[in-house]
């Protein structure tokens, strides 16, 4: 099985699929292979939080242009994903957090993004199904949620329907590059030649990368999730805290989806299990943070597989070393906003070798 | 010798089967179910504050039924059983449970799952209504409740315990609206011949007779349409075998289309599951001794493929004997020769119940769109066909994925193989490239107030 | 009316428990469900509008019959027995406010 490919995209996840599809309007053939299914992998079981605030400040212009694309899903791709701007908190539960908070908002108002610091009071007074423990927070309007189940697929269907080829199930075991350009190898033994590659393959981009001598330090991790029975909707905001290590939302069904910790995983073998008893540390502090949800029940618990970099932010960028080579993975369990923008850089970096938007800081060779 | 941690999950025959050979050749098993009584389903034993006789609950099979508590009993003496706790997860080799209080953990060396089964039901609009149960709860309620689950009972399915538990239900004195099959005639008189072989075919089929004498409408290959009420049932409507409409008034429909294995520890704990063509059942990987593809796991009873309580008895004992093997204790089946032709034996009897009461796959598969399937999350077989279509897929976790279906608080036990039959149907394709729901701790929901670490 | 209909075994101590407000004998070694059914035909409100729900299974697979207590616990009725004054509510759906 031989493919001639102007592009050739490793991983199916938002970023290579939302690529395929801006590379198709660009008029070039592009191919996705994708070693489980469209989405399968962290693409697909991420908490789901469409957010700008709490951004490292290189990934905030990014982010910006992301969710104007969030607003444009039902044209891009007839889905609008279930996006909701419900607007998303941080809470701040020490003075040290406070700090951070507000730091955070000169930061966000030098980007133009809109916060809004509030007091113990007016936080209590504006959302009353926070717990007393919260000392105060930071809100963004703008923010949200969406259902990550939804956004790889129906991207990967417009790209399909714009004539993009995507082979599921289908893993690149091997690619080599020479100066008649690629040559990429799948697990079903078909022979790929394209001009371009792109590695948008997730945890597993250093892997990638290391094919073409580019050596980065990825560590793999597994945020730990959980989820509760339906309950009567109260929480319309996204919640989440400074570092990270709580989260919760409620979907418009009213299931409580909650995150905290990590579990474990096997990179090799493609698994990741969540672990129990970190999810039994969370639902403490669910409780705390969200008093009625004592009345809920845990009726499950997941993880994906994560690839986070060394300073937290992704690699997005044209090689060092391999001309036409694009990078754009290891999103540091914080990709799920930016999966729309990316496919737009991925295209602009295949077709013009540049990128208007400044990704100077997400090179692959800054460590 | 270090003191081989030994857990076994599940206090129906497998279990306590299991459990009584290790006790005797030494081992101190840990003995966890999830119900509040030992006994599994067919002889759960009723709570203590009842008196009833075991003859009056478990009619010709009350000796047996004595057996199994007996056996309870003098476990219980020896070795620390723990009821009315659940295995809710397992990681490697540690095991979580909840009491109905917190959740603790208990270490492992070896684990025997023999976690039984439980109803396979079809949808039919009207199926949530108050009022419809399934034939294991019909049991549950007479037995160990001693109420019967409504004043005119309408009995519908395809399972041998749907005559059954008619009968037990005339003799309690509750009264039976009648009993509705989905197997035409033709079928049943095919599989006669076999099942007359068999003691307890002929059981069978004088509990039958004795229903039609008492005057008890009985139907064969029924199409069941709705059930209908406002609030609660009050009638079921059926095509009869002529095609032609029936309208039954009754309060309770029982619903029961045979069994499904309680699988969802094993796949949690990394053994490999196999589709059973010959049932159109999920297993266990094993190799016919109980071992499973996790070298200290093991699997018996209708956990593990429904054969019926007698094969689950010799399974817990093979089971446990492949177990001490294991451990290099020297160890003997009470029946060393035969035991493999036991269960063969009782497997021809199984393949002949099956015969007389098939499952109905077109009925499953055909459902109407406007039909409720999943009743956690509220999802018609409508939307399920429409993710189907729209994605092009059929694999079982995906389809989960994009429309919600066996996302609630069962796992997709209750609506997983009317889902499957759909998906097949529907893409053309075999209940094996379906799959089956993938289990995810905790198996069953916690209410997060004891869910959560308490300081 | 009811659901249930007891037919066997009546002869234990009594269980006083409240459901919606009104005082219930139950019977010791009852389950929550089989004594709310005793006295209604539903333990709960479909979350999604669909009407009453009464639980299916009887026997802790279905996830059908939690049912919540006065004081905000939430617990499978089929799988739990009565306890002297536990009060329960069916009015509504798993947690303590409408929508």
């Amino acid at each position: 099985m031989k493919l001639n490919i102007d592009v050739a995209i490793i991983g199916g996840g938002t970023a290579g699929v939302a690529g395929a599809l801006d590379l198709r309007k660009q008029g070039l053939t592009v191919a996705v292979f994708e070693r489980h299914k469209i989405g399968s992998q962290a693409s697909g079981v991420n908490y789901g939080g469409v957010r700008q605030q709490g951004r490292n400040s290189d990934e905030l212009p990014l982010s910006k242009r992301s969710r104007e694309i969030w607003e444009q899903l039902p044209n891009l791709i007839g889905s609008n994903c279930d996006f909701e701007s419900t607007g998303h908190l941080k809470l701040a539960r020490s003075e040290k957090e406070m700090e951070d908070l507000e730091q955070f908002s000169k930061l966000a108002a030098k980007h133009k993004l809109e916060i809004e610091l509030l007091d113990h009071r007016s936080l209590r007074d504006r959302f009353p199904v926070l717990g007393e423990s919260v000392i105060g927070a930071s809100y963004c309007p703008s923010d949200g949620k969406a259902n990550p189940r939804l956004v790889a697929p129906a991207f990967g269907r417009a790209a399909i329907k714009a004539g993009a080829l995507i082979f599921e199930k289908e893993g690149v075991t091997n690619a080599l590059h020479s100066s008649t350009g690629f040559v990429i190898e799948t697990e079903k033994g078909r022979k790929v030649y394209s001009r371009v590659l792109v590695n948008s393959s997730g945890a597993w981009g250093d892997t990638v990368a290391g094919w073409f001598d580019e050596h980065v330090v990825l560590e793999v991790k597994n945020p730990n999730m959980f989820v509760t029975a339906p309950m009567p909707y109260r929480l319309k905001v996204n919640i989440g805290v400074p570092g990270a290590d709580f989260y919760v939302r409620q979907t418009d069904r009213g299931n409580l989806i909650c995150g905290g910790g990590f579990g474990i995983s096997d990179r090799q073998a493609s698994l990741s299990r969540p672990k129990l008893d970190v999810a039994q540390e969370t639902s403490a502090r669910l409780i705390d943070i969200i008093p009625f949800a004592s009345e809920s029940m845990v009726i499950r618990t997941w993880t994906g597989i994560e690839g986070f970099m060394p300073d937290s932010i992704p690699v997005i960028g044209m090689s060092e070393k391999i001309p036409e080579l694009v990078h754009a993975f290891g999103f540091s369990g914080h990709g799920f906003q930016l999966g729309p923008v990316v496919g737009e850089i991925i295209s602009e970096l295949v077709t013009k070798g540049s990128c208007s938007l400044p990704i100077k800081p997400f090179n692959i060779n800054r460590f | 010798m270090k003191a081989e941690r030994v857990i076994i999950v599940g206090a129906g025959p497998a279990g306590l089967s299991a459990a009584l050979k290790l006790i005797r050749s030494g081992i101190r098993p840990t003995l966890v179910d999830e119900a509040a009584e030992s006994g599994g389903q067919i002889f759960r034993r009723q709570p203590k504050e009842f008196k009833r006789s075991p003859q009056v609950i478990y009619g010709f099979d009350a000796k047996s039924a004595i057996e199994e508590h007996r056996k309870f009993d003098e476990i219980a003496k020896n070795i620390d059983t723990r009821l009315g706790t659940m295995v809710c997860g397992i990681e490697n080799q540690r095991l979580y449970l909840f009491n109905g209080a917190e959740v603790d953990f208990l270490d492992f060396d070896r684990l025997i799952l023999a976690t039984g089964a439980f109803d396979t039901v079809i949808p039919l609009p009207g199926w949530t209504l108050p009022g419809v149960f399934t034939l294991g709860g019909a049991q549950v309620s007479l037995k160990t409740q001693g109420c019967a689950v409504g004043r005119r009972i309408v009995f519908l399915g395809a399972s041998p315990l749907l005559p059954y538990t008619a009968f037990q239900y005339c003799m309690a004195g509750a009264e039976v609206g009648g009993i509705l099959e989905t197997t035409s005639l033709s079928s049943k008189l095919a599989a006669l011949p076999e099942m007359l072989k068999h003691s307890k075919g002929r059981k069978g089929v004088s509990m039958v007779a004795k229903l039609v004498l008492k005057g008890i409408p009985l139907r064969l290959g029924v199409k069941p349409l709705r059930i209908e009420g406002n609030k609660s049932v009050k009638s079921i409507v059926f095509l009869d075998s002529r095609g032609r409409e029936n309208c039954w008034d009754c309060d309770a429909v029982i619903m029961g289309y045979g069994f499904k294995s309680e699988n969802q520890l094993a796949d949690l704990a990394g053994c490999r599951l196999y589709f059973e063509a010959q049932t159109n059942e999920w297993r266990v990987e094993n190799d016919g001794e109980g071992r499973t593809t996790l070298p200290y796991v093991y699997v018996a009873g209708d956990g593990n493929g429904v054969k019926g309580w007698e094969s689950a008895r010799i399974e817990g004992e093979l089971a446990a004997n492949s177990l001490l093997k294991d451990l290099n204790l020297v160890s003997k089946m009470s029946e060393e020769i035969g035991v493999k032709n036991k269960l063969k034996k009782l497997s021809f009897f199984r393949k002949a119940l099956d015969r007389a009461f098939p499952y109905p796959h077109h009925l499953a598969a055909e459902i109407e769109d406007s039909t409720i399937v999943c009743r956690c999350e509220l999802i018609s077989a409508g939307e399920i066909r429409q993710a189907s279509k729209v994605s092009g897929e059929f694999e079982i976790n995906r389809i989960k994925s994009f429309c919600r279906v066996g996302m609630g608080r069962c796992q997709g036990r209750i609506c997983g193989s009317t889902t499957a039959e759909i998906l097949r149907l529907l893409q053309g394709t075999s209940l094996e490239a379906v799959g089956h729901f993938r289990a995810q701790s905790p198996v069953k929901p916690i209410p997060t107030q004891n869910f959560r670490i308490f300081e | 009316m009811s659901l249930l209909k007891r037919i066997a075994d009546t002869d234990r101590p009594k269980v006083t428990i409240f459901i919606d407000g009104v005082e219930i004998q139950a019977l010791l070694g009852d389950t929550v469900l089989t004594a709310i059914l005793l006295h209604g035909k539903r333990v709960r409100v479909s979350e999604f509008g669909d009407g009453p729900r009464a639980g299916f299974c009887l026997m802790g697979v279905c996830q059908d019959c939690w049912v919540r207590s006065h004081n905000g616990k939430i617990f499978q009725a089929c799988t739990t027995p009565v306890e002297e004054g536990m009060s329960l509510v069916t009015t509504i759906g798993n947690s303590s406010n409408e929508s």
